[in-house]
Formats: structure tokens, sequence, C-alpha cells
């Protein structure tokens, strides 16, 4: 029982400080493996080549095999828990809301592409798809660390209700 | 998901433990060189420590091969998650009374 105790108020203080500031560590690392980003940039810009360069029917192969492999991969990564080999971050502390956030922004992404090249091609570039693709490609590099790191800010300092 | 009761536990409170013990209550499990570099130990001393949390049951350490590798894995028992979270609401308790 706390009565049983002798400490005082700022050591409770303290302690709870620790162990705040060691839920902190782990929290930072929630993230996607880097070769996440790279494979979903790599794919995007693969696609788009596909969709300028090859017969519609093999670009729709390409396409469905494309959210196969990333669904099968998905599932491993997507919590961000497993970002690390040092440590499995628990499923309640990364919480739910981090799937969610990447398949948002990927499927931001997509409209980005699709709106990239059309605009690309009623500029009339030779190779709309392929320069959207490459522009997307560049920015889930950039954007998704970035995400990540949003999300871990958010669970180590969650808004105040 | 209750409370946890409020119980000062000696065994988790000294800083070094406490530390070590925050940390696994946030993850399933954690490499034995995180905690030593989080912490600052040497590999004797963390092994001093983990060895006092196991022989108390509020850890569990396991010992996967991968990549050819022997690596170290500890992580939290359901004893030592119960004990960790009665200590932090022990902690909680006594700033609320000084509060209060």
């Amino acid at each position: 029982m706390p009565g049983d105790t002798d400490i005082n108020e700022t050591d409770a203080r303290l302690a709870l400080d620790r162990v705040e500031q060691r839920r902190r560590e782990v929290i930072a690392e929630i993230d996607m493996p880097r070769w996440y980003w790279w494979g979903v940039a790599l794919g995007w810009l693969a696609l788009g080549a596909i969709t300028d360069y090859a017969a519609a029917w093999l670009a729709a192969a390409a396409t469905l095999v494309f959210g196969a492999v990333h669904s099968a991969v998905a599932q491993r990564v997507l919590s961000g828990r497993h970002g690390s080999r040092r440590l499995s971050v628990r499923a309640e502390v990364a919480g739910r809301h981090i799937p969610a956030l990447v398949i948002g922004f990927l499927l931001a992404m997509v409209a980005a592409t699709v709106v990239l090249a059309l605009v690309a091609s009623a500029d009339g570039a030779r190779h709309p798809v392929t320069l959207a693709g490459a522009t997307v490609a560049a920015a889930v590099l950039a954007g998704g660390p970035r995400i990540m790191a949003a999300a871990r800010r958010r669970l180590a300092d969650p808004p105040q209700p | 998901m209750t409370a946890a009761e409020a119980r000062f536990d000696e065994l988790i409170h000294p800083a070094t433990r406490l530390s070590i013990v925050a940390l696994l209550a946030s993850a399933d499990w954690i490499d034995f060189a995180f905690v030593r570099d989080r912490l600052g130990l040497s590999d004797s001393a963390l092994s001093k420590q983990f060895a006092t949390l196991e022989a108390a049951g509020y850890i569990a350490v396991d010992r996967p091969v991968s990549n050819r590798r022997r690596r170290v894995h500890v992580r939290l028992t359901a004893a030592g998650r119960a004990a960790f979270d009665s200590h932090v609401a022990a902690l909680r308790a006594v700033i609320a009374t000084s509060e209060g």
C-alpha cells in the first residue's frame, strides 16, 4: 500500500518521470522498415513505366501483383511495431491508428498519381504515368518517414481532452 | 481494462530496475543490447539485474536464434506486468495523497 512506503511525493514524481521517459524511448522505436518505403516507391515507379510502355493487360497484371505483394507484406509491418529488430512494441502502446494513417497516405498518393498523370497528359507529356509515378515515388520516400515521425510524436504526447 | 491495485514494490522501485521494467512494460520483448545501451550498463551489471527480476518471476529471458546469431530477448511476465502496474498505481497514490 502507498501508506506503507517511506517515499515522498518528490520521489514518486521522479519515479513516474523515469517510467514516462522509458515509455517514450520505446515509442521512439515505432517505425516502418526503410525497405518498405523503398519497395513501395520502386513499385510505384515500375507501375508507371509499365503503364506507359507495355500493353494494358501487363499493366493490369502488374498492378494486381503489386497489390498482392503489398498486402502480404503490410500485414507484418503496417502496425509500426516491428520497425526495429531490437524490440517489439506492445500493441496497446503503438495504438491502432498507424495502419489507417499509412493506408490513407498511400491512397492519397494514388489520387496524386492519377491527377498528375492527367495533368501531364493534357500538357502533352509523352510518358505521363511514368512522370507521375516518379514524382509520387519521391513523395513516398520523403513523406513516409515523416508520417511515422508525426505518429510517434502524437503517441508520445497525446492531445489532452 | 481495470485499474491496478496500488501496491508499492520494493524490488521494482530502485532506479535501474524501475527503468528496466518500464522499458519492458511498453514492449512485447526487448533485445538485451537495447536495454544495456539505454541504461548505459555493462553486460554483467545488467545480467545481475535481470537475474534478480527473473528470480522474482517478473521477467522471462528467451534466446532465439535469428540469422545464425544467438540473441537474448527479455520480456515481462504476467506477474511482472501486474507488479509494475500496481507499483505505478502506488506512486500515483502517493502524489494524490500529498495533493489531496
